[in-house]
Parts: C-alpha cells; sequence; structure tokens
C-alpha cells in the first residue's frame, strides 16, 4: 500500500522553493492525498514565481510517478495566502499549472468543423472524406483529422500507406497528402488491424497532439471525422478548439435517428453550432432495373434536423460505387468527380461551405476575458 | 455539464469576463446587456467540478488566478487555493449572475 511517507520520501530528492532545501522540509507541502493509487500534492508557492516553479512541480510528479504502485500523480502549485498580496498585474494570469483544455484557435486553421454521428456504421467517415474533398473541389484548402481512434478509416479511404514524416522544425508531425487534401490519422501510426486499446486520457492526449502537434499549415477548413457516440473524444475536441460547426450523419430508420437526437442534443450542451444533418444511404437505386427502394425508410433524417431547427443538408443514396470506391481508397469525388454519386456530396460541400463562410456566421464571437 | 435551468430560454452568451479587485470578483456582461459581478467566493463554491479538492483555507477569502475559455460553452476558473477543474458553463455563470444584484 502506499502511503503518505513514501510519497514525502520520494520528493527529498526535489529542492523546495528555495531550491535547495528538500521539499519536504521546506514547509511548502499544503497537502498530500493517495487515493487507489491516485496521489495528489499541493505545494505553496509565491504566485509572483509561479513561472520558476514549474520546473519544481514537475520534477516531483515525475519522481512521485516513478514510485511503483502510483496510478497517477498530479502536483499543483497553490499561491500561499502570507504576506501582502501580489499587485494583480503581470502574473495575475500566471496559470499555476499548464494544462488541456484550452480552446485557443489553431493557427492557420480557419475554420474546424466535425463529422458525428449517435452510432457507428452510418457511413460517417465516407461522408467526412468525400465531404472533405468536395470542399477541396470548390477551390477551399482542405485538412482532414481522422479523430477516431478506435477505428480509423481515413487510411482505407483515401489509399494512404505512407507513414506521415517530421516536420522541418523536427518537433511536428506533417500530414499526409491525398487528392489536393491534408490528411492525419492514428491509422498512419499503427497498422491496419491492429488495435488500440487506450482509455479516456491517452484518447484526450491523442486528439490533442493531432490538433495542435501537425503542421497543417494554412487550412481554410479542417473536416474532423469523429467516433461514434458522445464521450471522450467529442468531449475532447468540444473542449480543445473552437468548433464552427457539428454536422450530424444518420441513416434514416429509426434506430440511428434515436443516437442521431443524443449527437445533437451534446453539441447543444457544448454550444457547437449544429451545421445540419445529413441523410446517408438515404435510398436505394436498383442498378438493374432502376427502381428505387427505401431500405431504411425515408426522410427520417429531414424530420429530425427539422424538429431541431437545424438544416436539412442531402440525401446520399445507398450506392455500390460509393461503397466500392470508399474501400477501394478512391473516393468517388476524387475518382469520378462528375458522377451522380459524387454530385450528391458536391451539394452537400457547396451547402456547408455557405453555411460556414455565408450569412450571418453560424458561431458568435468568443467573449473578452481581462484581468486588471 | 449538469446545470440544466432555463430550459428554452436563450442561451446566454458572455460577451467579457473581467477579473477585478485582484482576483477577488469575476464580473461578467452578457451580450444581451445583463452584467453583474460574482464574488470569487461563491463561484469557488459553486464549482461544479467532481473534484473540489479542499475548500479555501478561510483567511483572506480565495482568489481568481486565471480564466480562460473552454470551448465555445464554457470558462475554466483557476483559483489560488489549487482548484482549477471547475468548467462554468455560460449558463450557469448566468444564473450565478442573476443571483447578484445588478452592477453598474
Amino acid at each position: 500500500m502506499l502511503a503518505k511517507d513514501d510519497i514525502l520520501a520520494a520528493l527529498a530528492a526535489v529542492p523546495g522553493p528555495d531550491g535547495k532545501t528538500p521539499l519536504p522540509q521546506s514547509g511548502a507541502i499544503d497537502g498530500v492525498t493517495v487515493r487507489d493509487g491516485k496521489v495528489f500534492v499541493a505545494i505553496k508557492i509565491n504566485p509572483a514565481h509561479a513561472k520558476a516553479m514549474e520546473v519544481m512541480r514537475s520534477e516531483a510528479e515525475a519522481k512521485i510517478k516513478a514510485l511503483p504502485g502510483v496510478a497517477s500523480a498530479l502536483v499543483t502549485l497553490t499561491a500561499e495566502n502570507a504576506g501582502p498580496a501580489a499587485p494583480a498585474a503581470g502574473h495575475g494570469h500566471a496559470a499555476p499549472r499548464q494544462r488541456p483544455p484550452d480552446a485557443r484557435p489553431i493557427p492557420g486553421i480557419d475554420k474546424i468543423i466535425a463529422v458525428a454521428s449517435g452510432k457507428g456504421g452510418v457511413g460517417k467517415s465516407t461522408t467526412a472524406c468525400n465531404l472533405a474533398l468536395g470542399l477541396a473541389r470548390l477551390g477551399l484548402k482542405v485538412g482532414v483529422l481522422d479523430a477516431d481512434v478506435f477505428g480509423p478509416s481515413m487510411p482505407r479511404l483515401l489509399g494512404i500507406t505512407e507513414k506521415p514524416d517530421l516536420a522541418p522544425d523536427g518537433h511536428k508531425l506533417k500530414p499526409l497528402e491525398k487528392y489536393g487534401v491534408k490528411v492525419m490519422s492514428i491509422g498512419f501510426l499503427v497498422e491496419e488491424g491492429a488495435a488500440i486499446v487506450w482509455r479516456g486520457p491517452m484518447v484526450m492526449s491523442a486528439l490533442t497532439q493531432f490538433l495542435r502537434e501537425v503542421d497543417w499549415g494554412e487550412l481554410d477548413v479542417l473536416v474532423v471525422d469523429m467516433p461514434p457516440g458522445t464521450g471522450d473524444a467529442q468531449l475532447t475536441m468540444a473542449q480543445n478548439v473552437p468548433l464552427s460547426g457539428a454536422l450530424i450523419v444518420s441513416t434514416p430508420q429509426d434506430l440511428s435517428l434515436i443516437d442521431a437526437r443524443r449527437g445533437i442534443a451534446m453539441f447543444k450542451q457544448v454550444a457547437v453550432p449544429l451545421l445540419g444533418v445529413v441523410e446517408n444511404m438515404s435510398y436505394f437505386v436498383c442498378p438493374h432495373c432502376g427502381g428505387r427502394t427505401d431500405i431504411f425508410a425515408h426522410g427520417g433524417a429531414r424530420h429530425e434536423a427539422e424538429a431541431h431547427g437545424a438544416p436539412f443538408l442531402g440525401e446520399i443514396p445507398l450506392d455500390v460505387r460509393i461503397r466500392e470506391t470508399s474501400d477501394g481508397g478512391v473516393p468517388v469525388v476524387a475518382s469520378a468527380p462528375d458522377s451522380p454519386q459524387a454530385a450528391a456530396y458536391l451539394v452537400l460541400a457547396a451547402r456547408v461551405r455557405a453555411a460556414l463562410f455565408e450569412g450571418q456566421g453560424a458561431s458568435r464571437p468568443a467573449p473578452r476575458i481581462v484581468v486588471e | 455539464m449538469g446545470d440544466e435551468g432555463n430550459r428554452g430560454a436563450p442561451d446566454p452568451w458572455p460577451s467579457e469576463l473581467r477579473v477585478r479587485e485582484a482576483g477577488r470578483e469575476l464580473r461578467i456582461a452578457f451580450a444581451d446587456g445583463f452584467a453583474a459581478s460574482i464574488s470569487a467566493e461563491r463561484l469557488r463554491a459553486a464549482s461544479p467540478s467532481a473534484d473540489k479538492r479542499r475548500a479555501s483555507p478561510g483567511e483572506g477569502g480565495v482568489r481568481i488566478v486565471a480564466v480562460e475559455t473552454v470551448g465555445n460553452y464554457a470558462a475554466r476558473i483557476a483559483f489560488d487555493d489549487g482548484h482549477d477543474t471547475g468548467i462554468y458553463s455560460w449558463r450557469l455563470l448566468r444564473t450565478l449572475a442573476a443571483e447578484q444584484p445588478p452592477a453598474s
């Protein structure tokens, strides 16, 4: 069992705020909590030196993490209450430690949109991929971020097997390019078929890296292919970047629409504007007789969109050519841009572009933050 | 994200968050013109975080050390007692602001 004394013993190797007295003797330790292998330590510091104390903080955290039986360690710096209040100017905003979520916009990226669905298997990735290619055909600079870390589809959809290189700065990853769009996916880094077995925090840090430590360059739109559902990945995206909007993909049957409703509710809760709803696998046209069958019923997504006051962005048919080109790594918008199948996506892309760049604009300005 | 109050009311949207009095209060102006100041103590006590840690030490009261936006819907407020995991949605801030006498 991990005891408080073990933690203090480990911290003896870390110099305290004065740079020499070991932390446990320095009197700066304000509290140690151990719970199920999770360790929390608070260190009192003069807030004027918060930045300089970051080294001590991370060192302390590393020492605790190295102890056997420690699942996680969190060391926070707290302001010493003794002494006169430091004047607010200058360091009033010196955060005690750096951690996500932070909602800074990403430099160089104008709009970020999420393509989401309530449940899996509705063709969300296929839609995201062809939408991105459609936006690129409209003349926009487009990137695709495959945020579905557990089931990355972009490598297959776009037929990419290369691995990303390091950018010239030696730190960021360079996205791969195909059909005129920049792409990043966890699938580039692991073998197809390998399973990513991660808990939430890993997912969150991977997504944060894909957003901020990929050399996206200048983009008009970054299309994010979200994993299905309403979990960690979705929340990370909603918290870490100011999303310009979200698009919900659903098939028309009730079972899918119920989940689509959850997706809509989630984006509402985090104030991400809903760009609209797309009905995928909307209908099937028989290639032999030309007869149309509404396999999953029809019009459900349109009703759902109307019920939520969201635009209905279009219907994509269930079509063997879309399926074949998707599985073959030659998406229909890139390989047959003049086909009727591609036309459905181009209409969708035009509507998304209009929603993002024309009219009143979907997103409201972020509030100003002032520290007096 | 548990504050479900005022369903149906238009979504509150702040235009400015201003930390005043050396961190002892937060003044919030909303896009609809409403504005109020909320004390740091009140904000600290109303933290929606599951991880509230220990309460503030009492002496002199708690101060706000940092405010940053979270996505489009909330702000994260860090206090000088080390608590910085509370994510305050615009709706929660509006509810807290509405408790205060309107400020000039």
